[in-house]
């Protein structure tokens, strides 16, 4: 008997959990948990709402499993269904308003400043995407800030690759916009790129 | 991303693993009796509703079949009719036919 491709076996594994297979469920869930997991970190820049968030994916995945006919990988289509989860929600939600802290460390040394510096510009970079349209926030996310191509951030977000393209240009000059009096994030966005 | 690292993705711990795991066990299970319940309520519905409905259909039937016959219009057995017109044009409708008579004729109709 001739060994399954990984493609074979996401369908078979799919077909399995779809059908109510209780630890077909648990073994897609064990898979693909980190890789759901990541992307919507990325889009939400912290762990704070994604519990929720996590469950309402799954949920979304397990619910539409039956229509998995493996054109793509099992992983890349539970990212597609999480980022359409993250829509609705970031969609739907009031923009938060984001209370920005300054961390000092009196004695810290160069690197732990850097590290500092670093995650102050991450956060002011999530608390400036807050308030942009959530089409676009998925977009740059995905793009400019995890480093996915222009065709991968397609196929998660069903658009056209020109789509992607302007969400993530008009996301990025809006960031820009928002940024003109805070040095911080401008010096981040500046290093982040986003061209594309 | 060009001159900077990228942000760390914070792991999430394994009790929010579990909780996560927890909430879409509990969730699909409770999708799966709603689902049920949605399914079977139909069916009961339609066992308590046909006999109702096939009752009062056989009521308007009885009703239909048994009530004092309405006077049906009849059609006279009448003869040929003539039309004459005297010194001017006439004209008769008779539904949708018109028919426009010229001075001093006449016109039979079966």
């Amino acid at each position: 008997m001739a060994a399954r491709t990984p493609r074979e076996h996401d369908v078979a594994l799919a077909r399995r959990a779809g059908d109510g297979d209780r630890a077909a469920q648990k073994e897609l869930f064990h898979a693909q948990k980190q890789g759901v997991h990541h992307a919507l970190f990325r889009v939400l820049g912290s762990n704070r709402e994604l519990e929720d968030l996590l469950q309402d994916s799954f949920v979304a995945i397990f619910r539409a499993l039956p229509s998995f006919r493996g054109e793509s990988t099992l992983a890349r289509w539970c990212q597609t269904i999480a980022m359409r989860t993250a829509y609705a929600t970031i969609a739907k939600r009031r923009p938060a308003l984001l209370e920005l802290v300054e961390e000092q460390v009196a004695d810290a040394t160069p690197d732990v400043q850097r590290v500092m510096r670093a995650r102050d510009a991450v956060r002011r970079l999530y608390g400036a995407l807050d308030k942009i349209e959530a089409k676009q926030r998925i977009a740059y996310a995905l793009f400019a800030i995890d480093g996915r191509t222009l065709v991968e951030v397609a196929e998660l977000t069903d658009s056209t690759v020109l789509a992607v393209k302007t969400r993530v240009w008009r996301a990025r000059r809006e960031l820009m916009r928002r940024a003109r009096k805070d040095e911080v994030l401008t010096e981040y966005l500046t290093e982040l790129g986003g061209d594309s | 991303m060009s001159n900077t690292e990228r942000p760390p993705v914070e792991p999430l711990s394994d009790v929010a693993w579990s909780r996560v795991e927890r909430g879409v066990w509990t969730r699909l299970d409770e999708g799966e009796d709603t689902a049920r319940i949605r399914h079977s309520q139909p069916r009961r519905w339609w066992l308590v509703a046909t006999p109702f409905v096939a009752a009062a259909a056989a009521a308007l039937l009885f009703l239909v079949l048994h009530s004092p016959a309405s006077p049906r219009p009849t059609v006279a057995d009448a003869g040929p009719t003539r039309i004459v017109s005297e010194a001017s044009p006439s004209s008769v409708s008779l539904g949708d036919a018109h028919i426009a008579l010229d001075p001093h004729s006449a016109i039979v109709m079966n």
